[in-house]
């Protein structure tokens, strides 16, 4: 095996993980979140010997997969909700999974990465590609509803 | 519990359990590593390609932004029990026929199982292929960067056959008057915000452009009757492994272009086809630091010729022992050849 394929592949079960678990999230489907994972780390090979000398390779293919994801959730279908677990836990939890699932592709990336991955504003705009005001925007009107839905008060802004 | 509070510890409630990532791993080389593979392939050739037309010259362009059109392949629903294809299932196939027109056709083969696919897909006629489609430099033609809707299952092809089983659709081409002798077409997803060259799905030369009928009349690209099968060897990516034909009228060796290692034991050495000769046998000469494979084709009948060069061929060697740290030459040549690994 090449040498860059051996760094490819150590960066690979480092990151992969994580990477396949927050777009699963985005996407909240298992098979849709590992082709998109898939995909971004393909590309991510391809161009691993440029990608490979920047500062942050995580952040280049959370940002593609991200943009796969999010792509593929405004074109495809909504998910199927999996099997509740059991009692007050389980309930919360469907309720939950149904909330996020009424967001637009962008807000429910933007909650993902804020809440889910605990990235500060200024990262979220950087894998979503857009300005730290758009995150903002996207956060505020997913928080509206989501204490909507979930019959939560709404605190006060996020960082 | 605040809003906030819940989403955090209600988010992390939803995150699936770690997997094996050895058993990840292993999984993105069977498919990925292969599928690069194949892209270098892709890529070779197309460079050949575009250092041949730089050395006869550039032609100027025109430029034109046209609207799109529809067209369906079947309005059948999808068959029960046939998965959705996905990106690492898929092999890109490309055919270009020349006649008074030109037709395009652009599908795909699967080679794992058959899959469903639904995706409408733009074709861009430009000069300078991927970089000109980005600043919108598109040949003049009506109807150029138009849309056809691919939907349908996508089948797993014969590669023995002369031609491999695919799903497609096509557009055609006619009366090009422009000065211009030199286009690429270039595919993506319909809607797609193409930002770099990797988001398109396929780019590929037209060998030249069809003829100018009436220069009174526009260029005009018209979609045209899906495609169920490509010719097997014309400007696509999935190589022709052919069974050798022993028996054939004066074999010689040819040159190979590059092998691709399948498994330790297991390759393909790719090499081009002439008219109307055929793979006729393979032989391998194995010694601890080198293997040395010798491909030789033989002329063809009249009555099966094929009468045009025919790339991508692939032949099939299984070495005695593990390729390991052995080089791979060339039997014509002499030349110890680059091996692109599945691996």
């Amino acid at each position: 095996m090449r040498q860059r394929d051996e760094a490819f592949e150590v960066f690979f079960l480092a990151e992969h993980g994580s990477v396949l678990r927050t777009v699963q999230l985005i996407l909240g489907d298992r098979q849709a979140a590992e082709d998109a994972t898939q995909e971004a780390f393909y590309r991510l090979l391809v161009h691993w010997r440029k990608v490979s000398q920047y500062e942050r390779p995580g952040a280049w293919v959370r940002r593609v997969a991200i943009r796969i994801a999010t792509r593929a959730r405004s074109s495809q279908r909504v998910a199927e909700i999996e099997p509740p677990r059991s009692g007050v836990e389980s309930s919360a939890r469907v309720d939950l999974q149904r909330a996020l699932r009424a967001l637009s592709p962008a807000q429910r990336t933007a909650v993902v990465l804020f809440y889910y991955e605990d990235q500060p504003v200024g990262e979220v705009a950087s894998l979503m590609e857009c300005s730290d005001g758009a995150v903002k925007t996207h956060l505020h009107r997913a928080r509206k509803h989501l204490a909507e839905v979930l019959g939560e008060e709404l605190d006060d802004v996020p960082r | 519990m605040s809003l906030d509070d819940r989403l955090r510890s209600g988010l992390r409630t939803l995150e699936t359990a770690p997997e094996d990532a050895q058993q990840r791993l292993a999984e993105f080389r069977r498919r990925a590593y292969p599928r690069r593979a194949r892209r270098w392939v892709a890529q070779g050739v197309a460079g050949m390609i575009v250092a041949a037309a730089l050395a006869f010259g550039i032609s100027s362009l025109a430029f034109h932004q046209a609207q799109g059109s529809g067209g369906f392949v079947n309005k059948q629903p999808k068959p029960k029990g046939v998965p959705n294809c996905t990106p690492s299932d898929l092999h890109f196939m490309f055919d270009y026929s020349t006649g008074p027109a030109g037709l395009v056709s652009f599908g795909y083969a699967s080679s794992t199982r058959p899959c469903w696919i639904d995706q409408s897909i733009t074709v861009a006629i430009t000069g300078n292929g991927f970089a000109d489609l980005k600043a919108g430099r598109l040949f003049a033609v009506s109807g150029n960067n138009s849309a056809i809707r691919l939907r349908g299952v996508v089948p797993t092809p014969n590669a023995d056959a002369r031609a491999i089983q695919g799903l497609g659709i096509s557009w055609e081409w006619s009366n090009w008057c422009g000065s211009a002798t030199r286009a690429y077409f270039v595919f993506f997803e319909t809607g797609k915000h193409l930002q770099i060259a990797d988001d398109m799905l396929e780019m590929d030369p037209a060998p030249n452009t069809p003829r100018c009928v009436d220069r009174s009349k526009p260029s005009v690209l018209t979609s045209a009757p899906s495609v169920a099968s490509f010719p097997s060897t014309r400007r696509n990516d999935l190589p022709l492994v052919l069974q050798p034909a022993p028996g054939l009228a004066n074999p010689r060796v040819v040159k190979i272009l590059g092998v691709y290692l399948i498994d330790a034991r297991t390759l393909w050495a790719f090499f081009t086809e002439a008219p109307c000769t055929a793979l006729d046998h393979v032989t391998v000469s194995e010694s601890p630091q080198q293997v040395t494979v010798f491909v030789y084709v033989g002329r063809q009948s009249k009555s099966s010729c094929h009468p045009t060069n025919l790339p991508n061929i692939a032949a099939k060697i299984v070495l005695s022992r593990a390729l390991g740290n052995r080089g791979v030459a060339d039997g014509a040549s002499g030349e110890v050849l680059g091996v692109a690994s599945s691996r």
